[in-house]
């Protein structure tokens, strides 16, 4: 079972719903064979973009490609039923009237559904034997494999995901998510995710593109994104950050945690936001001359670990994030010292270099984020 | 970037514009056929319209301007007065005790309240007046189609009261209000707008029901209009009375929008999970059940038991059997044909507003509901009018009678197959098109098997409409063509009540089936419909 997978390039794409523009120019790549997910807050335009992609609505501008196939472009558009795409909505929605099995085979000619193909699809989402069941005999989670089994079966050169697991409760979605994960990986096909679940994204996907404004602002590797983002808002859409003001010179910034080695593309010198990551940041309650200190003024403790909220010695107005190990965790009103582990990433303060560029785009960005209808 | 994208905009042409509109963009087939349907239901009754001016002023003004047209408006107005305010005290009140008291039988009772409905009111008059000739007249009529009517306003407003949420009675409670002022203060002004339609309901029917004023010699509008055509079949008077009808009707239209007014902020989520508590009758529930035993007998008991009284009268006076069994089969052709005919008029403009909505849909689809607001009398002389001028070929043809059926039922097909539509979410039959089904093939593989129960619904209530019609069916019914409304119609009115009660007895029969099957069926369709 090898299908043709394909992959997804998408160039300025743009849609408007009236005044509303959701999508402006957005590009895409993702090559054959991977799991792309697209992050993004509701009402972002995620679900028109996957909408668009699947064929069911018309583009006002831009191209999209699927391998060496044009599905929409200035002049033309294929219609979904030509595209071989799968498609898997938010609630499954599994056609009520047939039995699993017909599901299945719904996309399949009729010598294929008595191939056995059915049979070898249910198995690869764990559901053997559950062919004569009728959709509503199904947990969520069934229901969710089941109709991604439907969506590969006709070997889709891609499929596309829309929040498949929001409608699970929070006990099933971690197993769902697993059994989906290896039965994409198992079938090969390229897949797109949309979600607005950061750590559902980060733990999925080969590729994460972010989201923001009816464009990606950045697609990487999970590991990338969390260690580099581009920008303090994706860094901070994507986990706790601790952002601080500093002082660059020569690869080390001046903060109030300390001197702190800077990684990657930074400005040379001058004052720039600082980001560091909570669990960077180490805790010890053995006070130490010359070290900064503070008092813990808050706690959220997870059992695998705690957060802890903490306002520094000398510097009330500064609130520092800290993670610590659930068994480490420190008492509210403790005075801890905190120590800074590893380098953190500089950015320049916002509208210091980019303004002329930037300036146009993003006042359109706020109207956009805020006149948008929710997208699902 | 910015800049680029948009010159490109610029040069996208109209056509491509208005073909990118995606999901709003209808068919054109679809819509061409959906505006069709709708001119086919509009047409008769704008051409009477045009047929009554065109008559000439001065015409119109010598038949409009005269004693006899003054009684019928005062009768008339009269009339829905007194009748639209009686069945609306007794549609409440029986409501109330039934869904919100502890009542003794409720379950019982829910139904036994609602069946006055089934049984066609010009039945109702014929077993009243069988007994005794002392019912003719205003307060007989209005009485007798008080009983008969009553369920239009009971039903809607216990549905109301069913779903209510007990919270806004309870906080009144504890602001101070006692049981009565709750009442009239909280929970009539949460039934205001299903009372207002059940009370439109009421009056429309009064206005356009004829079998029962005739039966009962009340003259109204329908009546007058009736008697009119049998003196000339294409005489002006009936036109121009049937128009004062269309007046009066569309009066009433607006007049409930315009009373309806805000009343739509209020309205109660139908799904409530916890149920009110109902309030004690203490010693009142022996009153309570006695009037509803009073209230069940009249209006359903003895028109049942006079009907089989005459039943068993006219077996043992000879009964001609093979006349009954034909008209039951001719009644039965009619009803299926009407009921296939109307299902099929109506799919169209259910898939134009439910899958590619637009102003133009709504438009569509309102000017589609008008003729259920129309008395049966108006839309079959409309037809005959048109016919007699522009389709001699249809004159008098079984075609005319079931296009009269089309158009009075037509509302009463889209409410069922807009409702079945609506619960085929449009999400499956994307799913189907991105497995490769072509639009026309997903919609029959996907969307049809689930609408079909509500295509049945759809069917059984024009059914159920045609078997028991007896006004368009007198006026356009073919010669030779007798059905059990017509049959029953012409022994009734020569006083053979004996000879008349199997036709009736045939048609109650019939009618219950369907009404059966939609009680049990609509609970679960026609609730999602209202928005």
């Amino acid at each position: 079972m090898t299908p043709a997978a394909a992959s997804l390039a998408i160039r300025g794409l743009s849609k408007s719903f009236g005044d509303s523009p959701v999508l402006s120019g957005l590009d895409l790549e993702v090559p054959a064979g991977t799991l792309a997910t697209v992050l993004g807050p509701s009402g972002c335009g995620k679900t028109t973009l996957l909408r668009m992609i699947a064929g069911f609505e018309f583009p006002d501008e831009g191209e999209i490609h699927l391998g060496d196939r044009v599905l929409d472009d200035a002049g033309s558009h294929l219609a979904p039923e030509r595209r071989a795409i799968g498609f898997l909505p938010q609630e499954g929605a599994l056609f009520p009237h047939l039995d699993v099995a017909a599901n299945v085979g719904f996309g399949l000619a009729r010598a294929e559904r008595r191939s056995g193909r059915v049979e070898e699809l249910l198995a690869l989402v764990g559901l053997e034997g559950l062919g004569r069941r009728l959709p509503h005999q199904l947990s969520g989670g069934q229901q969710q494999r089941v109709a991604l089994a439907r969506a590969l079966a006709p070997e889709p050169g891609l499929v596309l995901l829309d929040e498949p697991f929001d409608a699970l409760d929070a006990g099933l979605r971690a197993q769902v998510r697993a059994d989906v994960r290896a039965a994409l990986q198992q079938s090969g096909a390229t897949a797109l995710l949309v979600t607005h679940d950061q750590e559902e994204a980060l733990s999925l996907a080969d590729i994460v593109a972010v989201m923001r404004g009816g464009r990606i602002v950045q697609a990487a590797d999970p590991q990338t994104l969390y260690y580099a983002p581009v920008d303090t808002e994706v860094a901070a859409f994507l986990g706790d950050a601790v952002l601080l003001d500093g002082l660059i010179s020569d690869g080390w910034a001046e903060t109030v945690l300390g001197t702190v080695p800077i990684r990657g593309a930074a400005p040379e010198t001058g004052s720039a936001t600082v980001m560091l990551r909570p669990e960077q940041i180490s805790l010890a309650d053995t006070l130490e001359e010359d070290r900064v200190t503070g008092t813990v003024v808050g706690m959220s403790f997870f059992g695998h670990d705690a957060t802890a909220r903490i306002v520094l010695a000398g510097a009330s107005d500064v609130e520092i994030l800290a993670r610590a190990t659930g068994e480490q965790a420190p008492r509210v009103g403790q005075t801890v010292t905190l120590l800074v582990e590893g380098s953190a990433l500089a950015f320049a303060p916002p509208r210091a270099g980019e303004e002329e560029e930037e300036e146009e785009e993003e006042e359109e960005r706020d109207e956009t984020t805020a006149t948008l209808p929710v997208a699902s | 970037m910015q800049s680029a994208g948009a010159t490109q905009r610029v040069t996208v042409s109209p056509r491509l514009r208005w073909k990118r509109l995606g999901r709003g963009r209808p068919p054109a087939v679809l819509l061409a056929l959906s505006a069709a349907i709708a001119l086919l239901a509009l047409a008769p009754v704008g051409f009477l319209l045009d047929q009554t001016t065109a008559s000439g002023w001065s015409e119109v003004q010598r038949l409009l301007f005269r004693p006899f047209v003054g009684r019928l408006l005062t009768n008339t107005a009269l009339l829905i007065l007194v009748g639209t305010a009686a069945c609306s005290i007794l549609g409440v009140g029986i409501a109330w005790l039934i869904e919100r008291t502890d009542l003794p039988g409720r379950r019982v009772w829910a139904v036994l309240a609602a069946l006055p409905i089934t049984v066609p009111a010009f039945v109702t008059s014929y077993s009243w007046v069988s007994i005794t000739p002392a019912v003719q007249g205003f307060w007989g009529a209005t009485g007798i189609v008080t009983l008969a009517y009553y369920p239009l306003v009971y039903l809607p407003v216990a549905a109301v009261l069913r779903g209510m949420d007990p919270a806004l009675e309870e906080c009144a409670r504890s602001l101070g209000y006692g049981p009565w002022r709750t009442f009239f203060r909280v929970t009539l002004p949460q039934t205001r707008i299903a009372l207002l339609g059940g009370m439109l309901l009421v009056a429309i029917h009064l206005l356009s029901e004829f079998g029962a004023f005739a039966m009962l010699r009340f003259q109204t509008f329908t009546t007058a209009i009736y008697d009119e055509y049998k003196l000339s079949f294409d005489g002006v008077g009936a036109s121009i009375l049937a128009s004062v009808l269309l007046i009066v009707c569309f009066a009433l239209l607006v007049g409930e929008l315009g009373l309806r007014g805000r009343g739509r902020y209020a309205r109660v989520d139908p799904g409530v999970a916890r149920p009110a508590p109902p309030a004690r009758l203490g010693r009142a529930r022996w009153a309570a059940l006695a009037g509803l035993f009073a209230l069940t007998g009249v209006s359903l008991g003895l028109p049942l038991v006079t009907l089989s009284y005459w039943m068993l009268e006219g077996a043992s006076a000879g009964l001609d059997l093979g006349a009954v069994l034909a008209a039951c089969g001719t009644s039965l052709e009619l009803g299926l044909g009407a009921a296939i005919l109307t299902t099929l008029l109506a799919l169209p403009i259910s898939i134009l507003v439910a899958r590619h909505p637009s102003r133009g849909a709504t438009a569509i689809e309102r000017a589609t509901y008008l003729p259920f607001a129309l008395p049966g009398i108006v839309v079959a002389l409309a037809l005959i009018v048109l016919s007699l001028h522009y389709l001699p070929a249809l004159a008098g043809s079984t075609s005319l009678l079931l296009l009269a059926y089309a158009t009075l039922s037509l509302p009463l097909a889209l409410v069922a197959t807009r409702a079945a539509l609506a619960q085929a979410p449009r999400v499956h039959e994307e799913v189907a098109r991105s497995l490769g089904a072509r639009p026309l093939v997903a919609m029959a593989r996907v969307t049809l098997p689930r609408i079909l129960p509500g295509l049945g619904a759809a069917a059984s209530l024009v059914f159920l409409a045609t078997v028991t019609e007896l006004t368009a069916t007198l006026l356009l019914a073919p010669i030779g063509t007798q059905t059990l409304a017509t049959q029953f119609w012409a022994k009734a009115s020569t006083l053979s009540y004996g000879a008349a009660a199997p036709y009736a007895g045939l048609m109650v029969a019939i009618s219950a089936l369907p009404t059966y099957v939609l009680t049990r069926r609509l609970g679960a369709v026609v609730h999602p419909v209202e928005r």
